[in-house]
Parts: structure tokens; C-alpha cells; sequence
């Protein structure tokens, strides 16, 4: 019986792990995926724009911080998305923004 | 370096069978290691400057201040990056690598 729980242990271990691993993957496969924020948003680290409100804009997810090199990351907003906004006077203007799920809205 | 020694002593108290009553006394020594002041300096003056440029302003308590700049200044020495010392981590060296919570942090900066 002893052997019996060992093992089971073990297994327990391996799935957890493995569990882990695919939440992880899951989160680096929605990379290059289309969102839309769902919530108001104001950000102010956009070149030569005070304060911008990000809600009802369309970006494309460039990276997923909360992984790096295999370790998990502390990150509360992980998911580095780029935005195109069209600013009188300058044309396009691209910009990345962290954002978390609660904010996004995944396009299909 | 700071040295912090405190000393306690115990009496040993059981039905079990043992040597008569004794007092122990142990030294413990809890090292906390101050950040260089060089570092300190050099968070001050990247403080002021950020604050300066982004239009914001210290805590009211100095005190409070103080702490964030030597804690930044430590981090700096041990991790080579300055990272949030307000926060906890599970792996410091990951996340100073990574860079989310290096000060200026993304939430910081962004929002």
C-alpha cells in the first residue's frame, strides 16, 4: 500500500505539472490573437498624448508576459497588446499596452 | 551592515526522562544588508527625475519615500535592476530579468 500511494503521489505531481504547462501554453497560443477592450481605459505613456481611452479599441496580442525563459511571472496585466490609433496630424500612431483578461474581448 | 543580536533563554520543562534543568542561552544574529550609498543616491536622483517628468510627487511622509528608494537601491545591488520593493516575489531574479515590476514599473508608466 505503501508503494500504492508513492505512486499515486507521483502521478499527482505529473499532472499537476502538466496541468501547469498547458495553462502556459493555452496563454502563449492566444499570442497573435485579435481583442478588443471591453472596459474604460485610460492610458498616458502614448507618445505626445496626454491621456488616451483605450475602451472599444482593437489590438492584436504581441506577447504573453506572465512566462519568461519557463519560470512564472508576477505580472497583474500580462498580455502585451499592440494598438494602430489614427492621431490627427501624425498619421498612425502604434503603441503596446498591458492589459489583463478581465479588460479584453476576444475577436474571432 | 547592520547586525541585529538578540538572545533568549529557555528552560526545559518534561515528564521526560533528561538532564536536570538547564538555562540556554543562544545568540542569534540576523544580518540585513544595506544597500550601498552610491545606489541610494542614484535611485534618489532617478526619483526625483521621473517624478519631475511625469508630473507627479512624493509621498507627504518622507519616511515612506525613504524606505521605497533604499529598497530600490538594494534591489538594484543584489539584482542588478531596480526592482518594486513593495511587492513580493517567488523568484526576484526572474522577475528583475523580465522586467514587468522594474521600476518604473508597467503599471506605473502605463496607467
Amino acid at each position: 500500500s505503501c508503494q500504492a500511494v508513492s505512486t499515486a503521489s507521483l502521478d499527482k505531481d505529473e499532472k499537476n505539472a502538466s496541468v501547469s504547462g498547458s495553462a502556459e501554453a493555452d496563454e502563449e497560443a492566444k499570442v497573435g490573437a485579435k481583442v478588443k477592450v471591453k472596459v474604460p481605459l485610460k492610458v498616458y505613456h502614448v507618445v505626445r498624448v496626454p491621456e488616451l481611452d483605450l475602451i472599444g479599441m482593437e489590438g492584436v496580442i504581441k506577447q504573453y508576459v506572465g512566462i519568461w525563459k519557463g519560470k512564472p511571472i508576477s505580472a497583474n496585466l500580462p498580455y502585451k497588446v499592440e494598438f494602430l490609433k489614427e492621431i490627427e496630424g501624425r498619421g498612425p500612431v502604434k503603441f503596446f499596452v498591458h492589459l489583463k483578461e478581465e479588460e479584453l474581448e476576444f475577436l474571432d | 551592515m547592520t547586525l541585529q543580536a538578540s538572545f533568549f533563554n529557555f528552560g526545559s520543562i518534561s515528564s521526560l526522562p533528561c538532564p536536570p534543568r538547564t538555562f540556554r542561552q543562544r545568540f542569534v544574529i540576523r544580518a540585513k544588508v544595506e544597500p550601498s550609498e552610491k545606489s541610494v543616491e542614484i535611485m534618489r536622483k532617478f526619483s526625483e527625475q521621473y517624478a519631475r517628468r511625469s508630473g507627479t510627487y512624493f509621498c507627504m511622509d518622507k519616511g515612506v519615500t525613504s524606505v521605497v528608494i533604499k529598497g530600490l537601491a538594494e534591489h538594484k545591488d543584489t539584482l542588478g535592476a531596480p526592482l518594486c520593493p513593495c511587492r513580493h516575489y517567488d523568484d526576484k531574479a526572474a522577475e528583475a530579468g523580465q522586467g514587468f515590476w522594474n521600476c518604473p514599473c508597467v503599471p506605473m508608466r502605463e496607467r
